[in-house]
């Protein structure tokens, strides 16, 4: 995945289920780059990764594998598909 | 804590306990100073969004309650009040201990086991059609399946059921056994939980307890204490409350609730939607044994407008925030198929929030539906005044219940 971003792979946004989200704090704590929890306990991703889309790293791959109620997907910035988990 | 509260649950006695989904709960309001059964100062936090707060505010932790200066919260310790387990770390700690064996308990991977725990309920309640009316439900249905679904998870083929039964008691004793009775449950549990260990380390294979043992090895921080107290938390979580909760929806549903028991035979989806309800409106234990799900603060911290200091402790008060009038309204009997108003709170929140949510979800609504399919005519034999129930624990269920069909 890390070598995928290096070569200029899609930049990626996540987005949160905020009805599933049970405020685990696992993703922001995994990748504190991309996720962090918002004022009131769900997560929420950081600014470039809410919009605008930035690198898919490896720690961000592991936050939505490790997500206990799978809130997380990530989709690609330019055409919007899902990325992860697989449908 | 209702006068209904009061005088149910505690002890040993045979006086008649009323069922678990007519208990009342404390009336939602701001978090206000009561006392722990130690004598513990807490602060009962009932909102659904305070109790919400609770759970997943890093000011609030686990471990806190159980540093040095942390004040008494139990009378009689159990495997609860383990400081090593992964109930009573926090931060990056819990995560790694977490993180092993997280993966196998996602919605997607749960959904993986759906056709073979439908099997194991099929097979079960063959074996009460064989059996023939009446029959002991509890002992024939609502404690085997967890027991069962659990052991094929982590590849227990020989566990003992009366051990087990036994071992579990023990493990969530709240006022049932002595200090003494409970150590020596808890040691001889243990022991069986490093054979596990030291078994599937000579002989890995595709469970749960080799999947965990491959990640804590790769991760390398994990103690060995931590792990057998993790190996004997899974199995004691991996039913106990299943089988409570199942319990008690059965007398909430052949009583009571008897007139969703058709609709509920119709699809898995009605059956879903019960479970959500069932699973946030009728408690699994008594409130006198501990008010809610513990916490202290690490610093000040603003709940509900009420500041509440570095180093309290506090409880959240589930089973009052899953009956905020604020946010659910309706009862069981009205709102038993309608989608949840917003998350129940029984299996908690935040980082410690259960583990094995998704896979007790299953195992109830394939149980509730399955049988009720099967069994259309299933009722109580008896009437609930004289249910016999298991006290003196956490969670309280029926200890047998005879049902007719």
């Amino acid at each position: 995945m890390t070598a995928r971003s290096e070569t200029g792979a899609d930049p990626v946004v996540v987005r949160v289920d905020r009805d599933r989200c049970i405020g685990s704090g696992m993703c922001a704590l995994s990748a504190p780059g991309s996720l962090a929890l918002g004022a009131d306990g769900l997560a929420e991703p950081v600014a470039e990764y809410a919009a605008g889309g930035a690198e898919l790293t490896e720690a961000l791959t592991e936050a939505v594998d490790f997500c206990p109620v799978e809130a997380l997907t990530l989709h690609s910035a330019l055409g919007g598909h899902r990325i992860a988990p697989a449908e | 804590m209702s006068a209904e509260n009061s005088a149910t649950g505690a002890g040993t006695g045979t006086v008649p306990l009323i069922p678990m989904h007519c208990l009342r709960r404390l009336e939602p309001g701001p978090p206000r100073l009561a006392a722990l059964p130690t004598g513990t100062p807490v602060w009962l936090v009932s909102r659904h969004a305070d109790v919400r707060q609770v759970l997943t505010d890093p000011r609030l932790g686990r471990a806190p309650l159980y540093a040095p200066d942390a004040p008494q919260i139990t009378v009689i310790p159990n495997i609860l009040d383990d400081p090593q387990s992964m109930l009573n770390i926090d931060g990056t700690e819990h995560q790694r201990l977490r993180r092993t064996v997280q993966r196998a308990f996602t919605p997607r991977a749960i959904a993986r086991w759906r056709p073979w725990v439908a099997s194991v309920i099929e097979a079960l309640i063959d074996e009460l059609i064989d059996h023939g009316s009446p029959a002991d439900i509890v002992a024939g249905y609502t404690r085997p399946l967890p027991v069962q679904v659990i052991s094929r998870l982590m590849g227990l083929d020989n566990l003992d059921g009366k051990k087990l039964a036994h071992w579990s008691d023990h493990a969530l004793s709240a006022t049932a056994y002595t200090a003494e009775e409970i150590g020596t449950a808890m040691a001889e549990f243990a022991g069986f939980g490093a054979a596990v260990i030291a078994d599937r380390r000579a002989d890995p294979g595709e469970d749960l307890v080799s999947s965990l043992l491959a990640a804590a090895a790769e991760d390398g921080s994990i103690t060995e204490g931590q792990l057998v107290t993790l190996v004997i938390g899974l199995v004691v979580a991996g039913h106990e409350t299943t089988m409570t909760s199942l319990g008690n929806a059965l007398v909430y549903l052949l009583s009571d609730g008897r007139e969703a028991w058709q609709r509920l035979a119709a699809d898995e989806a009605s059956a879903t939607a019960a479970t959500e309800q069932i699973l946030r409106a009728v408690p699994l234990g008594d409130v006198q044994h501990t008010p809610g799900l513990l916490r202290r603060t690490i610093e000040d911290v603003e709940i509900g407008g009420v500041v509440i200091p570095a180093g309290s402790v506090v409880a959240a008060d589930t089973g009052a925030a899953n009956q905020d009038p604020s946010v659910f309204t309706g009862d069981l009997l009205t709102e038993l198929f309608s989608p949840l108003a917003a998350p129940m709170l029984t299996f908690g929140a935040g980082p410690h929030h259960c583990l094995g949510a998704w896979l007790a979800r299953m195992e109830l609504e394939l149980a509730l539906h399955r049988l009720a399919r099967r069994l259309p005519s299933l009722r109580l034999t008896g009437p609930i005044e004289g249910i016999d129930w298991r006290r003196g624990l956490l969670t309280r269920s029926p200890e047998s219940l005879q049902v007719s069909w």
